[in-house]
């Protein structure tokens, strides 16, 4: 009886789900739809959407990594200092007449930062107890002003030719390079909310950390472990944009973490945890891009498109807030 | 039931950012550069003849949102292009970085103009991108800012930032006459931008020839008037003789100003790339600023448009045009050619 009522709720559960992720990506269809009808030679071109997906690529990673941390009840603010951080770390120990075996080395050592910061990410929010609002915030200041002190506040070219051709600008079967690798870190991330017991015990803790502590989930070790996945991708994307633009851009990442999390909250999760899915978070990066090239390649004056994804923005927080005092009330 | 409702909660979420899109296309029109006080003055015009590219449509990407200083290359641009019978849009990226510009970019030349005005946001990130918009036969022509390696693009339009630096410390010491006096830099952001260093070293370098001056070097603060007052605050309390301060943009000038008010004290200001920006203008006829260091923005927008046409009309051209700094100061207003190009935020087209 217990199990049927169990797999009842779980059914419902993944319904409703796929009825968030159903809504806005009709809405990004649509999108699509329009500005295809509007400018059909120039928008819906192979070119043009290749450029989308591009484009997008390394905010996919970092939405799929704020997707975990955001569905766990928790903020991370401490993206851009982070990647700064590990763009300098990573640079610093390339040489522009590297190989792809330097590269790599530079791929370690950016995650292994990634880590070190995630780390302490997750030592101040799950064992300090430190709201993670104000403790990712404090790593943002820190790793933000190591990688000034570290690159001396001047920008680090020496990034080897191999990464710029075979990563940043390389593709495969027509695609770049950095889409495959977004997609790869996306399906993982598909696989691992839906199928595995980390992202079970993700959901569980979003939804109620003391219920879940009580079932026994270890609830500060598996903060610990969400923080450290987040570090570890932020350190992807640096060693990603080292290989795209061939050199740091230490002051260039203030608004990556208000970008990730709003393609998150876009993409249908809630800001009180326990719902989100990487699916939806994937759509919700790409409707800020879609709205960006449509209404450039229109000729609409780009200050529009800031009212277009703020106001975007503010519906789907406003409806998710709403949709959470009903259930309250029902 | 709650599941029904939370699906059509939903869907309105998408008709609601549908409708907003629909209503943001409607009412955007075609970008144009900020607005820009009366000028009495006509701009200058280019080289070419009327009607020389009809019906051509081109492109100008800047960034970040809102500088008055793009702004004014839009304008002289958007001038240019009526007069030549072409259409300029004007794009922007939300920042100042390479991340931030290439998706802009790369819709604007989906667009298939019939050339790019860019201003890249970085010397080095930008090169591919544009190399690989001029390979898809879409000309590109860089303004104020340059790439490391201008190769793949047409032509640039370039400014000398160093040379900005090196005058307005060459204005700064002149005022301290010989006598030992220390001066500072506010206002830059460290990693900032290849300009804004460029101008800072010329700074720095003349400087050293000036055995009078103290040096205290960049003050690394945000750009914006608040971070500059609370810099400013911080550095007169540590030097109270401080005698002059040299700042990267307007928005630090006015917060470098409102500490001196604050403090009631005198410190001789030259504040760089603000000759668009109506507040430090003011500031400079009522004596309160010393000195502006600018660029003829607006021209450099008029020979960027006439080298684009040429470039998509298929003619030969300049591959590097360099405008040098312009020091403005309060005699300035006297002289009508200067003070054409002063607090200039109001595109007369």
């Amino acid at each position: 009886m217990t199990t049927t009522m169990t797999r009842d709720r779980s059914r419902a559960r993944r319904r409703m789900l796929m009825r968030r992720e159903a809504g806005i990506a009709v809405a990004l269809i649509v999108l699509i739809v329009v500005f295809t009808a509007l400018e059909p030679a120039r928008f819906a071109t192979e070119r043009n959407l290749l450029n989308i997906l591009t484009d997008s690529a390394t905010l996919v990673v970092l939405a799929m990594a704020t997707t975990f941390v955001i569905i766990s009840r928790n903020l991370d603010l401490s993206i851009g200092g982070v990647i700064a951080f590990c763009e300098v770390l990573s640079a610093k120990t390339m040489s522009a007449d590297g190989g792809m075996a330097d590269a790599l080395w530079g791929l370690a050592v950016a995650v292994a930062a990634g880590l070190g910061w995630g780390a302490l990410n997750g030592f101040l929010v799950s064992r300090a107890r430190v709201p993670s609002f104000v403790a990712t915030l404090a790593v943002l200041g820190m790793s933000q002003g190591a990688a000034y002190v570290i690159s001396g506040g001047v920008d680090i070219g020496s990034v080897p030719t191999a990464l710029a051709e075979r990563v940043g600008i390389g593709r495969l079967l027509g695609v770049s390079v950095l889409t495959w690798l977004a997609a790869v870190v996306f399906l993982v991330s598909v696989w691992t909310l839906r199928r595995t017991m980390f992202g079970r015990h993700t959901y569980a803790i979003g939804s109620d950390p003391l219920a879940a502590g009580r079932a026994g989930i270890n609830v500060p070790v598996h903060t610990m472990k969400i923080y450290l996945l987040a570090g570890a991708l932020y350190g992807l994307v640096a060693w990603l944009n080292l290989s795209r633009f061939s050199t740091t851009n230490v002051g260039g990442h203030a608004n990556d973490a208000l970008n990730a999390i709003t393609a998150v909250v876009l993409g249908g999760a809630s800001m009180f945890g326990g719902v989100g899915t990487a699916a939806g978070t994937l759509i919700g990066v790409f409707i800020p891009a879609v709205i960006q090239n449509g209404l450039v390649i229109n000729s609409v004056q780009p200050f529009w498109q800031l009212i277009a994804v703020g106001a975007a923005l503010a519906v789907a927080v406003s409806l998710d807030s709403f949709r959470r005092r009903n259930r309250v009330r029902n | 039931m709650k599941t029904v409702k939370s699906g059509r909660c939903r869907m309105l979420v998408a008709l609601s950012t549908i409708a907003i899109i629909a209503s943001t296309a409607a009412c955007g029109g075609t970008g144009t550069a900020p607005a820009d006080t009366a000028n009495a003055h006509p701009a200058a015009t280019g080289e070419l003849p009327d009607g020389f590219a009809s019906g051509m449509r081109f492109t100008y990407l800047s960034a970040p949102l809102g500088d008055p200083n793009y702004g004014s290359v839009a304008c002289g641009a958007q001038i240019e292009a009526k007069r030549l019978g072409a259409t300029v849009d004007h794009q922007e990226s939300q920042e100042f970085t390479a991340s931030s510009q290439i998706p802009v970019l790369n819709a604007a030349a989906a667009a298939q103009p019939n050339g790019l005005l860019v201003t890249p946001t970085d010397p080095v990130g930008l090169m591919a991108p544009l190399r690989s918009i001029v390979r898809s036969g879409v000309p590109v022509l860089t303004v104020i800012n340059q790439l490391k390696d201008a190769s793949g693009v047409n032509a640039e339009v370039a400014v000398d930032n160093a040379g900005a630096g090196r005058a307005a410390a060459e204005f700064l010491a002149q005022q301290a006459g010989g006598k030992p006096v220390t001066l500072a830099s506010l206002g830059f952001t460290a990693g900032g931008s290849l300009a804004s260093d460029d101008e800072l070293r010329g700074f720095a370098d003349e400087l050293t020839t000036y055995p009078n001056v103290t040096y205290l070097g960049p003050q690394y603060v945000g750009s914006d008037a608040g971070s500059s007052t609370q810099a400013m605050n911080a550095l007169l309390a540590r030097q109270p003789d401080l005698f002059g301060v040299f700042t990267a943009f307007g928005a630090s000038a006015q917060g470098v100003l409102a500490s001196v008010r604050q403090r009631q004290t005198t410190v001789e200001i030259v504040s760089g790339y603000a000759a668009a920006t109506d507040e430090v203008v003011t500031a400079l006829r009522n004596g309160q600023v010393a000195a502006i260091v600018d660029f003829p923005f607006r021209q450099a927008g008029i020979t960027a448009m006439d080298e684009i046409a040429r470039v998509a009309k298929g003619q030969s051209v300049t591959r590097t045009t360099s405008f040098p700094s312009v020091l403005y100061n309060r005699a300035s207003f006297d002289d009508p050619a200067q003070a054409a190009n002063l607090g200039t935020t109001r595109c007369p087209a």
